[in-house]
């Protein structure tokens, strides 16, 4: 039977991989919601976060690739935009999905060819290397860190969604039609813009997460679906329900691992269908046009 | 016998006798003939989802594997008679279609797709994890195709792959007429209505939720024979039959046959997709990347479909 | 006995009672539901059919009360409307969205195997129809591809095909250009002649030549309810409506 520490220590253990689950959602719940297009590529652009990072800390450091690898993902992401992506407006929303997922699946396989078809663990960066005595516990730095920066970047998100005109523009262009027709051809840009910083935020989630998980071609996956378990958790579109839904998930996943190891990876989609049969929407979900 | 030679499933019917020694011309072989119909079967039985009812799902592989291992596990644990096989495929199938399409066929659009996908990983890690029943990781290998028995006939042994191959073509053939029939059926009408304005349809009297799970279940049930008859096909089924990337080539490969304009799209998506598969993985192990980029110029280039093209043609030329 | 009765019926989305305490006996005949926009006739129209639900009150037809009825049940027991945007078929011809409107009355839906073709009296009734609503040589036409206004008679066609005994039409003239506006007012005429309508719309010349009965609506609520020509001579309704 586990011990009220084994319970703490997972329960903190959650919390941390639930904020990381929480800032790999929230591009692409932007995204979703804003623009109204499902990113199957977001695993992959989280992917490439990842091993950009894990090819420039050798040269540059963390803190340098922390900051290298999103903004070249997320220009990525907008050259993806402006070629590809931008043609599905306005078409159902399956196109686009299935356009996403053919990148997705060239993208897995070109990193395959780049960086090899096998995974590489990468180290925390020194300087936080070891653990740090809680009182009640040893606890990993580097995965403090990881919580802390997770938590600062959705802040951020947070912030410019709430505290900026143009995150009022932004917000109110995925409710809102008739803004969206007086933007005129600013839309475009927007759009434009906010597929660059969902990109740039799943490559930033790919630079925490790579010591924690290793980089391997497939990596996405972790990503993608957990995401997608997190939009339906927490509602299309919804800040606070994403961080609910990210939360919720790290927390069972680690709770899992403890009681039900094999079931770890089962218990996200199971609390989804749980969830769904009493909050239809998810959690902070509203009425979406997405859903005509 | 004019009438007879006017319907597309005469020639059809023609045209996949003679496969089998067509293929070998771009270095396929009869198992691929017999690859192809399965996978037409699928994605048939997908269409009647997608273009028939307006619903696009993105966990239909899930169905298909459910499939492939009822079957397996009948075979394993209670008989290996190849008809209560394929059956309890289809059970099985449509037993879980019916329960995911329960919850979620109250839901449209996009997030309809979403919770497809969230309930097919579900039954994906299910399959990947359950080492007792299903095998976990390794799946379960080393099955064999039973004997074909027939009232009154004696049994015919399928492991031969032209006969698998023109057992595979029966079964395709009676599959996709009775699609054919179900599509043109009153009930295909209120599909059809449903897909196109479900709140009037709504208003005309119907149940609207209540056909839509029916449509979701019968698409299920047509997945799981696929899967069972290419359990049989392989002898073996893994996990990652089950697995999203899985459904989304299903999703590919009925548009990009032209699907959602033409009852047909979806056969000759199959042929592509199967066709391609194998013949660009003998070229490079990259196939994927290769397969990735067709995706991406179908959808930029001709969403409709190849078979869409035909008609847009048709229809400039008017 | 009055065909529809609304006892106190209320409807709130947030703070605002978009239908408030409406209480209504309607009678055979054509009844008038005016008002100004937003005054709340179609959200009247949408908790009568069932799509919304409402937050207060009952409502019978007949003597059998369908308050909170799914919109299937409603539709079913014969209670049909048009809507103010169109909600047509868009890619099936015309036929065959009668067809399949006329199927839903005749209870043929769940038949897999059959082919809708063989199904002659579903077949002979939608065609009455087109005649009825003069769309017969347009049978075979996309509905996409009609004039506006043979779309707006479509839209009426589909509410009559399955025989309703109330007709709810939420302005069926919205949009129609003046060129197809007579057309489409003579045929609403020529619907009052058989069926029982509750007709909402805007256009006060229509309204007040075929109405047996007018409601007049503001804010959710009825202000007057009378003959055309007393609500012609009403006060407040002049007021609010249209001395505008
Ligand atoms: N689903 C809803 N959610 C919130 N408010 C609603 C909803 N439906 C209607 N309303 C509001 O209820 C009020 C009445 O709307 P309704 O559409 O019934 O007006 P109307 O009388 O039909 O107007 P019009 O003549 O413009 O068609 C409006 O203020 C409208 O914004
Ligand atoms: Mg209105």
């Amino acid at each position: 039977m586990p011990s009220g520490i084994d319970f703490l220590s997972q329960g903190i253990n959650g919390i941390v991989l639930g904020l990381l689950f929480s800032l790999i959602a929230i591009g692409f719940t932007l995204m979703l919601g804003v623009i109204g297009i499902i990113n199957f590529a977001h695993g992959v652009l989280f992917a490439l976060g990842a091993y950009f990072a894990f090819t420039l800390r050798n040269s540059l450091g963390f803190w340098a690739a922390l900051i290298i690898s999103p903004l070249l993902v997320g220009l990525i992401g907008i050259i993806i935009e402006r070629l590809a992506v931008r043609r599905m407006y306005g078409k159902d929303a399956l196109f686009c999905l299935l356009l996403t997922f053919g990148i997705a699946m060239s993208g897995e396989e070109l990193i395959r060819m780049v960086w090899g078809k096998l995974g590489h663990s990468i180290a925390a960066p020194a300087f936080v290397s070891g653990s740090i005595d809680l009182g009640f516990m040893l606890y990993s730095k580097y995965r403090l860190l990881l919580a802390v920066l997770s938590a600062l970047i959705l802040f951020l998100v947070w912030l410019f969604l709430e505290k900026t005109s143009y995150g009022a523009i932004v917000k109110a262009g995925a409710q809102d039609s008739e803004m969206v027709a007086a933007l005129g051809n600013n839309i475009s840009r927007m759009r434009t813009l906010v597929f660059g910083i969902g990109s740039a935020l799943a490559g930033v989630a790919g630079v925490i997460a790579a010591p924690l998980w290793s980089v391997r071609p497939g990596m996405g996956n972790d990503a993608i679906m957990p995401a997608f378990v997190i939009v339906v958790l927490g509602g299309i579109g919804s800040f606070w329900g994403t961080v609910i839904g990210g939360l919720a998930v790290g927390l069972s996943v680690s709770l899992a691992v403890m009681f039900f190891p094999r079931m770890s990876d089962l218990v996200m989609y199971i609390l989804a269908a749980v969830v769904l049969l009493f909050w239809p929407r998810g959690i902070m979900g509203e009425k979406s046009i997405l859903e005509d | 016998m004019r009438r007879f030679l006017k319907l597309p499933f005469v020639w059809m019917f023609l045209f996949f006798l003679v496969l089998p020694y067509l293929l070998p011309l771009i270095k396929g072989y009869t198992a691929l003939a017999s690859e192809i119909l399965i996978y037409a079967m699928f994605a048939l039985g997908f269409n009647l989802l997608l273009s028939y009812t307006g619903l696009a799902s993105f966990g239909h592989a899930a169905f298909f594997g459910i499939g492939a291992y009822a079957m397996a596990l009948t075979q394993l644990k209670l008989s290996d008679d190849l008809w209560l096989g394929l059956l309890m495929g289809m059970v099985a199938a449509g037993f879980f279609a019916g329960i995911v399409g329960a919850i979620i066929c109250r839901k449209r659009g996009i997030y309809f797709s979403l919770l497809t996908l969230a309930f097919s990983q579900m039954f994906f890690f299910i399959a990947f994890r359950w080492d007792e029943v299903t095998g976990g990781e390794t799946g379960l290998t080393g099955l064999r195709r039973p004997p074909l028995r027939l009232p009154g006939l004696p049994a015919v042994s399928l492991t031969e792959p032209m006969a698998f191959y023109l057992f595979a073509l029966a079964v395709f053939m009676v599959v996709m007429i009775l699609i054919w029939r179900l599509v043109h059926s009153p009930f295909g009408s209120v599909l059809q209505s449903i897909k196109q304005n479900e709140v009037r349809a709504k208003y005309l009297g119907y149940n609207t939720v209540f056909y839509k799970w029916v449509s979701f279940t019968i698409s299920g049930i047509i997945s799981g024979l696929a899967g069972a008859m290419f359990l049989l096909q392989q002898d073996a089924v893994f996990p990652t039959y089950l697995n999203w990337t899985e459904s989304g080539n299903v999703v590919m490969v009925t548009i990009m046959g032209g699907g959602v304009v033409n009852f047909f799209g979806p056969i000759l998506g199959a042929g592509i997709f199967v066709i391609l598969q194998n013949a660009i993985g003998a070229y490079t192990e990259h196939w994927l990347l290769i397969l990735g980029l067709i995706f991406i110029a179908i959808i930029m280039v001709i969403p409709e479909g190849i078979l869409g093209l035909f008609k847009r043609t048709k229809t400039v030329q008017q | 006995m009055p065909i529809l009765t609304t006892e106190n019926l209320t409807i709130a989305f947030g703070g605002l009672r978009a239908v408030d305490g409406v209480s209504l006996k309607i009678e055979k005949g054509l009844t008038s539901v005016i008002g100004p926009n937003g005054a709340g006739k179609t959200t009247l129209f949408n908790l009568l059919t069932g799509f919304y639900k409402p937050t207060g009150g009952k409502i019978f037809f007949g003597e059998k009360e369908i308050t909170s009825l799914p919109v299937h049940k409603i539709a079913r027991l014969g209670i049909s409307r048009s809507f103010q945007i169109l909600k047509i078929f868009v890619d099936m011809t015309v036929f065959e969205n009668i067809r399949v409107a006329v199927q839903a009355q005749m209870g043929h839906g769940m038949e897999f195997f059959v082919s809708r073709d063989r199904l002659t009296d579903v077949t002979k009734r939608a065609e009455d129809i087109l005649e009825e609503i003069n769309l017969a040589s347009k049978g075979g036409l996309k509905a996409k591809n009609l004039s506006y206004g043979d779309k707006r008679i479509l839209e009426i066609g589909l509410s009559l095909a399955g025989s309703p005994q109330v007709l709810l039409l939420d302005e069926p003239t919205c949009g129609v250009g003046a060129h197809e506006r007579a057309g489409v007012a003579r045929f609403i005429h020529e619907l009052t002649k058989k069926w029982t309508i509750l007709l909402v719309e805007h256009d006060m010349d229509i309204v007040m030549d075929i109405s047996d009965r007018v409601v007049v609506m503001q804010q959710g609520r009825v202000i007057a309810d009378g003959t055309p020509g007393e609500i012609r001579n009403n006060d407040t309704v002049r007021e609010v409506y249209l001395g505008r």
